[in-house]
This record gives C-alpha cells, structure tokens and sequence, in this order.
C-alpha cells in the first residue's frame, strides 16, 4: 500500500476526514471503514513525510502541514471527479457521419439499430460537400463521406444524363448533341446537383463541354437536386445524375459518351480505429445508402490510410 | 413595346452566356442614331488593326510617298504564322504593294501585313489615324508582335493553357500580363473608335479618295464565319474585317442595305472560356449584333 500509494483515494479520505475534523464520520463521506480511512491518511502522511492531522482525545485537527497541503488535495478530488466525468461522457458521445443530402434514410436507419446494438450511438449528419468537408475539418464531424476522384473511390455509381422526355436517341450521350444549331436561340441545359459540383467532376465536364463548342451556360450548377430534376421534368434540359436517382425521379436515363464519369465516395475519418469500427458496424448497408455499388480492387489498408489522413 | 433598354438588356444576356465579355456599337450611317454596349471598352485589336494599316497605305500612294506597283519579295524564312496565304508559301514570291493591301485586308495575311508594316510603320498608322480625327485607336506594333506571345512558343497540344492563360492573367483597368494585350501597350482601341473610323471612310470628305478602294477591299473579305451570316443577304451588302487572337474575337464593318441606307458595326470580344474554336461564341456575338442592328434600323424609319 505504502509502495503503491492510491494517491486519489488517499486524498478523498484526507479531506473527507478534514471537512468533517472526524476520523469517523470523515471515513463515511468518503465511503471507507474507519480503519480503511486510517490507514490510507497514514499512508498519504508517509509519502509526504510529515504528519497531517493532530489526534487530541476528543476532536481531529489538521496540522500546520495539513492545512498547506488541503487545497491541493481538494484540486486533485475534484479534477479526478472531472475526469472519470469525462470518460463518461465521450463513451456517450455519438459517432458523427457527414453524409450526401440524397441518401437513403432507410440504410441510414438500418446502420443506426446495428450502431446502437455495439455500443455506436451513430449520427448522419447530411449536408452538401463543401459543408461536409469543413464540418470534417473543424471536427464538428467524425466521419465524413467524401467525394473523391474514381480512382480513391471506395464506393462509385456511374453518372448519367438524365431526361424528362420520351423522346430523342437512345444509347450513350454526347455533348455534341447540346449544340444550338444556327438561328436557333433556345439552348439545352446540363444540370449539375450540389453533389456532383466538385472539381473532379466539373472541371471534366466544362472541357468537354469546351472541346464540344457549347455555350458556358449550358453546364449549370443547381442550387439543389430538386431543383435539377425539376429543370429536366419541366422542360428540355438534361440532370447529371446515377441510374438510381433517374428512377427515383421518373427520368429516362442515358450513359456518357464522351467520358465515364462517377460519383465516388470515400470514407473520410479523424481517427482510423473509429472507421474502420464503423465499416464493421455499417457492413454492406453503405452501398445502399449511397445508392452506388462497392469499388473492388482497392486494398483496405490503402483505404484506412488515407482516411486518416484526410483532413486536406 | 420594345424598348432600346430591354434590346439591350437581351443583348447582353446572349453575350454573357456565352462568356463573352463584349463591346458593340451599331450607328446608322445615314441619321447618325447609335446603340451600343460598354462603347469605350478597349481592346487588343488583332487583325481589325490592318484596316487603319490599309488606310495608311493608301494615303501614302495618293501623297506619291509609296508606289502601288512597287514589287517585293517575300522569303519563306521570313514569314509570320498565320492559318492562311504566304504563310504557308514554301518558296520566295514577288508581289506588289497594292496586292499585299488585298491580302492583308481580305484574306488577314498576316505576312502581308508585316510587310506593309515595313513600308508604313505602326507610328505612321497612328498618325494617320489622328490625322483623320480617330483618337479612340493607336498602334503600337507590327503583326509578328503577337506572335512573340506565350502562345506561339507553345506547342498546339497544349493551346488550351495558352488561352486560360490569356484569359486569366487579364489585370485590372484593361491591363494584361501579356505586353501584346495589355491595351496600353497593344494595338488598341474601342468599339466606338471603330464604328468612327467606318463612319469616317464612309462619308468623311477627307478620306473620299481612299473610300472606294477601301470599301472594295472590306467587300472582298473572306471571313464570313462570325458577323456575316446573321447580317448578310443579297439585299444587304457586309463590308468587313475580322480579329482573332488567342480569347479575342472581333469584327467591324458596315452592312449596306438595298434602300440605301448603311449601317456601321463594331463587335470587340473577349472569352472566358479556354477553348479555340467556340461556336458558340461565334453565333452569339452575331446575334447581339443582329439584334442592335434590327433595333437601330426600325427604330429610325
């Protein structure tokens, strides 16, 4: 005891002894046997090498020594008290996971009941890229899914045209079909959703659309995916967009032809034990809740390697 | 009712769609009625420079300062880089001054133009131009001038950098990293200047003994890719010259109507897109042009 001195415990009984200027009623409030309470204040008394407590007959008083040293010993309770506090509640703390704003919420759903059952108190917190990104940046995220360029993409779902008319060519699309034809003012537009407005998929695009002799304005990002799909409902313009969202929307829905684009993702994380505990929990229910399909021929130690580091 | 305001205002939509940073002026020659948007913008002038060139020349054969027939010979190592005429001549040719005006002004030989350039330099353009009372237009330098620029030394594969280059390293107040299109040291000028000139070569007495040949020159212009299709019928006769360098497309020229009347137009451009060839932009400055034309015509009948 005296060799492995409990210093926190030794130092509760301290100053439970002290408040109440009682060796019993001290032991008590501390929660100990009288001769429990003893012993540790013997011990505390050892180590500091000087006695604590004056033992008169009818009371306890603290020595010249007992009263320099009681303050600090109060700090030591109260920031031990602090600390197991704490540990407390970052176990309690949800696992935040920055998600795309078209998600399945029923994947979502799924992935939180299989958290909650080991102990994840998962959250999704959807939001635009950029948002995600400086969400994940600042730390207000644990867990971001990121948009990444195909070849880090852990999950990708190939990008379409998608279109609200019966009409037109069927097969793949090219850009070259967007250009006006002379004396014709009206123009066709490309839709861009937030999601896809990300400079792999973009800066793509606008060359294309560049080398195809189109407008600029015929590649325009959309404030949101409704308001993309509604363009293409509502008239003649065309929405970027995955085979999934085509049909969720009603859309006829046409492959690239010019150049295969997708919309990948990777899972971003601060810490990589946190992510890949994650993968454990959220399994195959991801693909799903991306509504794209698993990318294989990427090694999970790459992966978890460059979620660790991606803060950039 | 359609107003000047909206004309306007839709003009400047077709060009803003199609990334262009314009200036046109339209003015009947005949009443003098004028619509335009940002007139006193200035711009590098590209090719368009070789109309106050072709100027010159001619009021330096009528001073009997040069001799139309004078023959020069022009060397294959001596060429400056151009798409079309002695550019692409593999062997020394002998021609005569007033031949060299027809490729320089119809077909934008830019060869041509350089040897014009010899015999009538950028200073004596300039002054010609002053003389002529056009203070909106200077020229500072011959054609290969421009051709020192970073986008000759590129090779063509990566052309598409040359432009965004050309397009981003523009400065504030018109000025450019690029010496050829900072307009303070380019050959610049506004659209306004330019629609002076023409108004100046069409009716100016002072420049009555040039006009004709002038405007026989600007009728034969080969480049009919930008302006001319939305202007040009046999009942509307376009007079022209065109300018085209790496973000920069421009056309002026007067469109003569079958009752009579004349219309001068100015179009100056610049792209944000970085891409060479654009259609697009093409078709839109010819729209803008035609719709301020429309305009001007009915409005003053």
């Amino acid at each position: 005891m005296a060799r492995h001195l409990d210093l926190r415990a030794a130092c509760e009984a301290f100053v439970s002894v002290a408040e109440r200027e009682s060796f019993t009623a001290g032991a008590v409030g501390a929660g100990v046997t009288q001769s429990v309470a003893s012993r540790r204040i013997a011990a505390l008394e050892k180590h500091l090498g000087a006695r604590l407590f004056e033992r008169t007959s009818r009371r306890v008083e603290l020595t010249e020594f007992g009263r320099g040293v009681l303050p600090s010993a109060i700090k030591l309770v109260d920031a031990a008290l602090e600390l197991s506090e704490d540990a407390e509640r970052s176990h309690r703390l949800p696992v935040t996971l920055g998600v795309p704003l078209a998600h399945d919420p029923a994947a979502a759903a799924e992935i939180a009941a299989a958290g909650s059952g080991r102990s994840m108190n998962v959250e999704f917190v959807p939001g635009l890229p950029h948002e995600r990104e400086a969400a994940f940046g600042a730390g207000r995220l644990s867990l971001n899914l990121e948009p990444v360029a195909p070849d880090r993409a852990r999950w990708a779902a190939p990008l379409g045209v998608g279109s609200g008319g019966r009409r037109g060519p069927d097969g793949d699309f090219y850009f070259t079909e967007l250009r006006p034809p002379r004396g014709i003012r009206s123009v066709v537009r490309l839709w861009l959703a937030p999601e896809d407005d990300v400079p792999h998929v973009r800066d793509r695009l606008e060359l294309v659309r560049n080398g195809a002799g189109l407008a600029p304005t015929q590649l325009r990002p959309a404030a949101s995916l409704t308001t993309a799909m509604a363009a293409a409902l509502g008239g003649d313009d065309l929405v970027l967009c995955t085979g999934a969202e085509a049909a969720v929307f009603g859309l006829r829905w046409r492959a690239l032809g010019d150049l295969r684009l997708v919309r990948g993702y990777a899972l971003a994380s601060r810490e990589r034990d946190l992510a890949s505990r994650f993968l454990e929990v959220a399994g195959p229910r991801l693909v799903e809740l991306l509504q794209s399909a698993p990318v294989t021929g990427i090694s999970t130690e790459a992966r978890s390697a460059q979620g660790g580091t991606d803060a950039d | 009712m359609q107003t000047d305001r909206a004309v306007i205002r839709d003009a400047a939509e077709v060009l803003r769609s199609a990334g262009l940073r314009a200036s046109i002026v339209v003015r009947d020659l005949g009443s003098g009625r004028q619509l335009s948007i940002a007139a006193d913008d200035a711009y590098p002038l590209a090719s368009v420079v070789k109309l106050p060139l072709a100027l010159a020349v001619l009021q330096a054969i009528d001073d009997n300062r040069l001799d139309p027939a004078q023959t020069m010979t022009l060397r294959p190592d001596v060429r400056t880089p151009g798409l079309v005429g002695y550019c692409r001549f593999q062997h020394p040719t002998t021609v005569a001054v007033e031949d060299l005006l027809y490729m320089a002004v119809c077909l934008s030989d830019d060869t041509a133009a350089d040897a014009l350039f010899d015999l009538c330099p950028p200073a004596s353009v300039t002054a010609s131009l002053r003389q002529a009372g056009i203070t909106g237009i200077t020229v500072r330098h011959s054609i290969r001038e421009l051709h020192r620029t970073l986008a000759s030394v590129l090779p063509p594969e990566q052309m598409p950098q040359a432009l965004a280059l050309a397009i981003r390293a523009s400065t504030r107040g018109g000025g450019h990293l690029i010496p050829q299109l900072d307009v303070s040291s380019a050959n610049a000028g506004t659209a306004n200047a330019c629609v002076e000139l023409l108004d100046r070569i069409w009716r100016s007495p002072v420049l009555a003994p040039q006009r004709e040949r002038l405007r026989g020159l600007l009728a034969m212009n080969v480049m009919r890719q930008r302006l001319a299709p939305d202007l040009e019928s046999d009942d509307a006769a376009w007079h022209s010259k065109t300018g085209t360098f790496l973000h920069l497309r421009h056309e002026i020229g007067v469109l003569e109507h079958a009752d009579g009347r004349a219309m001068a137009v100015a179009v100056l451009s610049e792209s944000s897109v970085p891409a060479q060839r654009q259609p697009a932009a093409e078709q839109a400055l010819g729209l803008a042009a035609k719709l301020l034309h429309d305009r001007v015509r009915s409005a003053a009948a």
